[in-house]
Formats: structure tokens, sequence, C-alpha cells
């Protein structure tokens, strides 16, 4: 095959190459054989679009504006295709765990303290959760210790809020479980950058009594009284290694996730993370900030977008 | 409620901001109002394995644990199922 011009590109040098042959028209009729695969098509049209709608780097203006760059690449269809997406999202069996965003401690702060640790957030926990969220959806926390509870926000859809216990200490896991409807001396509005939201101020303590009892404890801020409310105790044997070992434990305040996208939920995350500590001897340290430096982000690229994001104490997110 | 010698201090408000000041009564013991009335059911059991299987997903997709140690972690859980 001639060179089109004198600059003609040089073969790649790393084969051997006698000359170029155009096989152009072999190729054509080999594909013009092969039965088009609509499926496939709007699968990959779908996952460019799904691509650009859950780059995590992208705010939603930043993100409106990728996918309404591929959609304009793509076809009109495009951006059918991901309509059609976040419909199948709302109607599939739910997709086991994923994180939209949140925080995961690191491995020397996890196993950092002694005869105890405990943190207080406050979950920013809209009613409804808005968008397409038609499955589960938590948001939770750990305190670090491996026997400790998750005192969280469980939707189920836009319709079925709760606020659930789940003792990691317990065979029969499931304990406190109130309709967040239930909860109104406890949610409270909170401001943050500039926006008011509703917040639930949790505190979450595991601590050891003795040489062989552990204590895992739940508290709600009460703020018709102005004060904590002691809503759930579980007195339980364990050991320190079996409080400092393994994955349980080690995520801050997450958005845990089941679908495989999400887009238009309401702002949701956490603000003032606070943990503290005992020594090993069981005296307790100050409550401080999560801070960046004891901890690392993990978003799943599901869809979620920042709001802001305050390292590593406060983030805010929605899609 | 008398505080357990044990217990760690209540949380304090690092921001010094009045709409963020939290009041400091005592605390009250509403365990009796929250606990739960009734036993565990299948139901519950079935949850719980949701539950579980959902934290194994997070393992499964954590950019940050070696194989090894998702393999590990992934078997603590399912031991707990």
């Amino acid at each position: 095959m001639a060179s089109d011009s004198a600059s003609a590109l040089l073969a790649p040098s790393n084969r051997p190459n006698k000359a170029i042959e155009d096989h152009q028209a072999d190729f054509a009729a080999l594909t013009a054989k092969t039965p088009v695969d609509n499926a496939f098509r709007a699968a990959f049209v779908q996952s460019k679009m799904r691509l650009a709608h859950t780059h995590p780097a992208n705010d939603i203006a930043a993100r409106d504006a990728a996918t309404k760059s591929v959609a304009s690449r793509l076809g009109a269809d495009a951006s059918s295709k991901l309509e059609q997406l976040a419909r199948t999202a709302e109607t599939d069996h739910p997709v086991p765990g994923g994180v939209g965003y949140g925080v995961f401690y690191n491995n020397a702060f996890k196993t950092g303290w002694g005869r105890g640790t405990s943190i207080a957030f406050d979950i920013v926990c809209p009613t409804p959760p808005g968008g397409n969220v038609n499955t589960y959806l938590y948001l939770t926390a750990t305190n670090r210790s491996a026997l400790g509870v998750e005192a969280f926000i469980f939707y189920r859809g836009q319709n079925d809020t709760h606020f659930r216990v789940f003792d990691w200490a317990r065979t029969d896991q499931w304990q406190t479980d109130i309709p967040l409807a239930g909860l109104a001396n406890y949610l409270t509005p909170m401001a943050a950058h500039g926006a008011t939201y509703q917040v639930l101020p949790v505190w979450n303590s595991t601590y050891q009594l003795n040489a062989t009892t552990w204590r895992n404890e739940v508290l709600l801020y009460n703020r018709a009284r102005g004060g904590w409310d002691l809503v759930y105790r579980f007195d339980y044997p364990a050991t320190d290694a079996q409080q400092k070992t393994g994955f349980i434990g080690s995520w801050g305040p997450i958005v845990e996730t089941f679908q495989t996208l999400y887009s238009g939920t309401r702002p949701m995350g956490a603000l003032e993370t606070l943990l503290v500590g005992a020594n090993s001897t069981g005296t307790w340290g100050s409550w401080a900030r999560l801070s960046a430096a004891d901890s690392w982000l993990r978003t799943d690229n599901l869809g979620f977008q920042l709001v802001f994001l305050d390292p590593n104490y406060a983030f805010v997110v929605k899609s | 409620m008398p505080a357990d010698a044990s217990a760690p201090p209540p949380p304090v408000m690092v921001q010094e901001d009045k709409q963020r000041t939290r009041g400091d009564a005592p605390i009250e013991d509403k365990r009796e109002q929250f606990a739960r009335k009734t036993p565990q059911s299948p139901e519950d059991e079935a949850r719980a394995r949701a539950f579980i299987d959902g934290k194994i997903d997070m393992i499964r997709g954590d950019p940050r644990m070696t194989d090894a140690e998702k393999a590990k972690a992934i078997a603590d859980l399912e031991a707990k199922r």
C-alpha cells in the first residue's frame, strides 16, 4: 500500500513489518455479516452516560455538562439511556453494599485506643431521601471497636425511614428500631456552610467495665430538654484483641448504598464527627474532631457529589 | 442518671457557634422507651444476613485492602452471619 503522504506515520518499531496492506473491504464485509448487537450498543451508550454522571471529581453542574457533552456525541437516544439506568436502579433488587461517600479510619487510629472508644456525630438525614432511592440506604458509622454498635439511619425507599441499632457484639444483632417520625424531640436543624440541615445527633460508645466485660451504649441528644438520652446498652464478655481486630470498626460516617446509581437525592451526610478514646488505664482523653490525618475518604462513584467537606469531620453529598 | 465510672464524658461542641451550643442536662435513661419489645424473628435473621452481606461487598470494593486482607475480613464476617 502506498503512503498517502511523505510524512506518513511509520509502523511501530517493536515488531517486524514488511509492508502495510489494505484489508478494509474484507473487514467491512465480515462486519456486514455479523448481526447488529443492539443490546450491546445500548449498554455501551448507557455506560458512557453513567461514567459521565458518576465521576466523583465533578460537581453537579460539571456532571450535567459532562452528560450533555456525551449525549451530544452519542445521539439523541443517549439521554434516555441515563434515565433508563436510573429507573433500573429504582426497580432492581438491592445491589449489596457500596460506599456512596464516607470516611474510613486509618489503621493506626482505628486501633489507637485503650479501654474505650466513643463517637458522636450529627447524621444529616433528610426525610424523605429523595431522588431515585427505592431500596436500602444507610447513614451509619462505627466507633472503631469491632464489637461495637452501628446506630444509624435506615432508609427503605422514600417513605420508610428508621433509626436502628445493629449490635455487633450480639447474635440477635437487631435491637432498637424506631420510625424517624417518632423522634421529633431528637431531630434538630443544624446550619453548615450556609444551609440548614435536619440532623440526628448520635453518640455511641464501647468501653471496658472490668477485666472481662465490655459495654456498648447508644445515646441520642434530646433537644427538648437539652441533654443526652441513653437509649441502648449491652454488656458482654470480650477481649481487647477482639475489639481491635478485623474490618468491623473501620468506618466513620458513611453513606452506605445498595443501588448502582443515584440521582436526585437530597443532601445527606454527617456534621461534627467527634471521637475520644480511653487509655490503657481507662482514663478518657478529650473529644476531638475526626481529622484528615486519621482517616481517608472513599467513594464508589455511584453518583454522589460533594456539597462540602470539612476534612474529615463533616461532609454533605447529594446526587 | 448517675454516670458510670468507666463511661466517656459527654461530647463537647468544638465549634464556637451559638446555634451549635447544646445543653448539658444530665443523661437520662430512656432504654425502656426505646427497647425492642418483640423477640428476634426469622425476618430479623434474614435482615442481619443482608446487613452483613452489605459489609462484605464493602470489603470487596475497598481500594486499599490487599486480596489477602479482604479474604480474611470476609471470612470473619461470614462467620457472623
